[in-house]
């Protein structure tokens, strides 16, 4: 009979120590889990826009021959003061430690320059059809897109608050950037000598064998005329 | 050693050589596709200036208090033409006592979107005190899911219709000025 009790006893005793082991236990795999899940539909809980529609402001007519493109990649990087480092301690943080502790914001853009002739800006004179020859004045080459999309940025790091207007800002100098990329490599150029190509092969294909290019730019080397 | 540890280094082992393999180093390619200058020949022909709100609210997981609302304005222009880059002297055929001819173009599609930083306004940006404010990598994700939003509207909003209306008169008064009477232009 006292052998019956102390048994009984020793089985409450295990079951009373289990019972929290089992528990923290079954609370630390829950948290496991949780974190996995979380983990796994961090893609899906990404941030998402409403569906809103597009209003067309303005149509507008063009005559743009596209010739040539200039693609860049670039790394923008803007720091600034923040609160801290005006602080005692960010002072003593800057000075003594070397420790910088500005704001850093630093972004990859990818651009894009196309070039090209505005053909609406032809006159009547511009071309004229003499016989089987054409004499055509084109007008100078220029750009006709900066393109840096949204999706062309990339926030490489990010550190401290930026406002949407200090970010605008960074952003806005891919474009003087790939302005002077453009420049550099002779874009319009390479764009008039393409639309040249163009127009001459539009008309070749409506039967005129001679087409002469008046006025070009001094930069453009004229193609040497067919006998 | 036992056996069944060499089993388990061996396993290891051989787990460690799989994923190893898996997530060797690729070159990374885009960066000789970017850069440079490359020639086209495409002939724009719209440009549809478009505005579009880009507004997002932020609820929050179940362990975060209180919410985020964000909203921007922004204008973006799309052009639409034909691409010249496959055109043939063969696709015009002509008969110059006739005064006809035909000229075959490809299909309009367009050509390029640009939603200038400069024109994108941020309206209004709200955020509860227990949460913490819109970096810039959000705001740039949810103007990409704009810019996406505008790409897909494309073929709703009659962009590539009127590209081919102007292209068709583009082409019939530059051959008119040929002295050519009767124009035809094909879409292929």
């Amino acid at each position: 009979m006292e052998k019956g009790k102390t048994n009984t006893r020793e089985k409450k005793k295990i079951t009373i120590t289990v019972s929290p082991t089992l528990i923290m236990l079954a609370i630390l795999v829950l948290c496991i889990l949780w974190t996995i899940i979380h983990m796994k539909n961090k893609e899906k809980r990404e941030l998402k826009i409403d569906e809103t529609p597009v209003v067309v402001e303005k149509v507008r007519t063009l005559g743009e021959l596209t010739t040539a493109c200039y693609y860049d990649e670039l790394v923008l990087q803007g720091s600034k003061r923040n609160y801290f480092s005006t602080t005692p301690l960010g002072v003593l943080a800057r000075d003594g430690f070397g420790k910088d502790v500005d704001d850093h914001l630093v972004i990859v853009a990818k651009g894009e320059v196309r070039a090209g002739v505005d053909l609406l800006e032809l006159s009547g004179e511009d071309i004229r059809f003499v016989e089987d020859t054409v004499f055509v004045k084109l007008p100078e080459a220029k750009y006709l897109d900066i393109i840096v999309n949204p999706s062309d940025f990339e926030i490489f790091a990010e550190s401290g608050t930026w406002t949407h207007e200090q970010v605008t800002r960074l952003q806005n100098t891919a474009k003087e950037r790939l302005l002077q990329g453009a420049d550099y490599y002779g874009l319009k150029m390479k764009a008039y000598e393409g639309a040249m190509d163009a127009v001459t092969t539009l008309l070749e294909a409506a039967g005129y064998t001679y087409i002469r290019f008046d006025h070009a730019p001094t930069y453009i080397k004229l193609p040497a005329p067919k006998d | 050693m036992p056996r069944c540890l060499r089993i388990i280094f061996a396993t290891i082992f051989s787990a460690f050589v799989v994923l190893g393999c898996g997530r060797a180093p690729q070159e990374d390619t885009t960066l000789k596709e970017i850069e440079g200058l490359s020639s086209v020949k495409e002939l724009g022909l719209v440009e549809f200036r478009i505005r579009k709100i880009i507004k997002a609210n932020d609820v929050g997981e179940w362990y975060k208090i209180g919410d985020r609302k964000i909203l921007f304005s922004c204008t973006a222009y799309l052009k639409a033409g034909v691409d010249m880059s496959s055109f043939r002297i063969e696709d015009v055929v002509y008969d110059r006592e006739a005064g006809t001819v035909s000229i075959s173009v490809p299909h309009a599609s367009l050509l390029s979107i640009n939603m200038p930083p400069s024109e994108i306004k941020l309206e209004y940006d709200q955020v509860s005190m227990l949460r913490s404010s819109f970096t810039a990598q959000e705001r740039n994700l949810l103007l990409r899911q704009g810019e996406k939003q505008i790409r897909d509207s494309v073929p709703s909003l009659g962009i590539l219709e009127k590209a081919e209306e102007n292209a068709r008169a583009f082409f019939v008064s530059l051959f008119s000025k040929m002295g050519f009477s009767s124009i035809e232009v094909i879409f292929k």
